[in-house]
């Protein structure tokens, strides 16, 4: 019997070492950034909007997003958010995501920071910025942008 | 034998060579004891004799433990066993409890043959699916040339899946073959069942659009017809067991299992260039694992 105890704890040391890795992956470790983007006075303002905290998650802030030389910025400014995991910042169609523009990953969970926006997003269709958890559907905040 | 060890001798004292310690152990590894003696005194001549090069002697030992090995050894005729594999991946891991009936062919019973049932928990993190019909991943759906098939990548869209967990259950066929009393080797392989699992959200990107799937569920049928014509979620494995007593082994194992959600959003799906609408999904997973049998 000595053996398959050797070989189960070799497989709990495993699972456990895997397990640990994954969870610390996206944790909440993320420092406060504050960034001087948007008091760059050579870009325009072209959409804002306030976000609205969803029930059970808290995010607040406000959205901007400001066009220079074509290329369009998405600036949160302002921004307090709880912790989590995997947390995403989109451009969406609807305030409850489904149709995306995935900026990426949250910089940071307070502070003002800066996300460009590839291409040339219809806004009229991308009305809505929005705080997600990705890998547990959670929505953080949305804001209608106007 | 007496001709074979003295033979052995007047060699060795001629040469001035003897059994090095790895070769000692080879020997205690993979010979039983009823033909240790006789295998041992004409692997030695092999390697002394014949064999320089690192890989000759490699070839040698499969050789004699192939056809030498379990020259006196007889097998069971029918055999039961249980099994629980663990395996590793890239922020995907999995579970397999199973039971298999084999039944012993040849003269000495040393090939196998058996059928049984698994159940295999997958579970991962943000793994990414990708198209599954055949008809759309592969350059022909001929079964079994279809293994051979070239991937048509130009059709792949990806559905990221945040948190696949299925549980698979399938009945199970196996192939194996006694090396020796201690070692055996075989391939299996599930081809028909059923899988339950946990629906999850997904990130669909797809012909430059990306859609968040809040409900993406696993497969539910699973069938095996051959490379990407399978449906659904089955296991394979490709192992060498090493028997510690007469009930209990250890196998390593190289696994490849195939995962499959679909979306069940009714406006998300993939449209392929001839218009087709996919929603099955596959990821397809190499792992290296460890595994406990027990033999009835």
């Amino acid at each position: 019997m000595k053996w398959i105890m050797q070989f189960v704890f070799i497989v709990f040391i495993f699972i456990v070492g895997c397990t640990k890795s994954g969870v610390g992956k996206g944790s909440n470790t993320t420092p406060t950034i504050v960034d001087s983007t948007s008091m760059d006075t050579t870009q325009t303002l072209v959409l804002s909007g306030t976000l609205i905290p969803s029930m059970g998650e808290y995010a607040n802030g406000l959205v901007k997003v400001y066009k220079k030389a074509g290329v369009y910025t998405l600036v949160l400014e302002d921004f307090t958010s709880t912790n989590g995991p995997d947390v995403h910042i989109y451009l969406a169609q609807e305030a409850t995501p489904v149709h995306i523009i995935d900026l990426g990953n949250l910089k940071a969970f307070a502070g003002n920071q800066t996300y460009t926006i590839k291409g040339n997003p219809d806004f009229s269709k991308y009305s809505f910025a929005t705080i997600h958890c990705q890998q547990f559907n959670v929505v953080f905040a949305y804001a209608p942008l106007n | 034998m007496i001709f074979f060890e003295n033979t052995l001798q007047n060699y060795c004292s001629t040469h001035n060579c003897i059994l090095n310690w790895e070769e000692n152990q080879i020997c205690n590894l993979f010979f039983s004891n009823f033909c240790k003696d006789f295998l041992r005194v004409t692997y030695v001549m092999l390697m002394k004799l014949q064999c320089n090069s690192y890989m000759k002697k490699i070839t040698a030992i499969l050789l004699l433990v192939v056809a030498f090995g379990t020259a006196n050894a007889q097998y069971k005729k029918q055999s039961q066993l249980a099994d629980l594999a663990v395996t590793l991946g890239q922020s995907e891991n999995s579970i397999a409890a199973s039971y298999i009936y084999n039944w012993g062919l040849g003269k000495k019973h040393r090939w196998d043959l058996g059928a049984g049932i698994r159940t295999t928990s997958y579970f991962g993190v943000k793994r990414n699916y990708i198209t599954a019909p055949a008809k759309l991943a592969r350059s022909t759906t001929i079964p079994f040339l279809i293994v051979l098939a070239t991937q048509e990548e130009q059709n792949f869209d990806t559905l990221t899946v945040q948190r696949p967990l299925t549980f698979s259950t399938n009945l199970t066929f196996n192939a194996g073959y006694h090396f020796s009393p201690k070692w055996y080797g075989g391939v299996n392989i599930d081809v028909i069942g059923f899988t339950v699992g946990r629906t999850t959200s997904a990130i669909l990107t797809s012909n430059g659009a990306t859609t968040l799937e809040s409900k993406a569920k696993p497969s539910a049928f699973n069938l095996l017809l051959t490379g990407d014509n399978d449906l659904g979620s089955l296991n394979s494995e490709f192992y060498l067991r090493y028997n510690l007593t007469n009930h209990c082994g250890v196998r390593g194992v190289y696994q490849f299992l195939f995962s499959e959600y679909k979306t069940t959003t009714p406006d998300i799906y993939q449209v392929a260039p001839d218009g087709t609408q996919v929603n099955r999904f596959r990821n397809k997973v190499n792992a290296f694992g460890l595994a406990l049998t027990y033999q009835f």
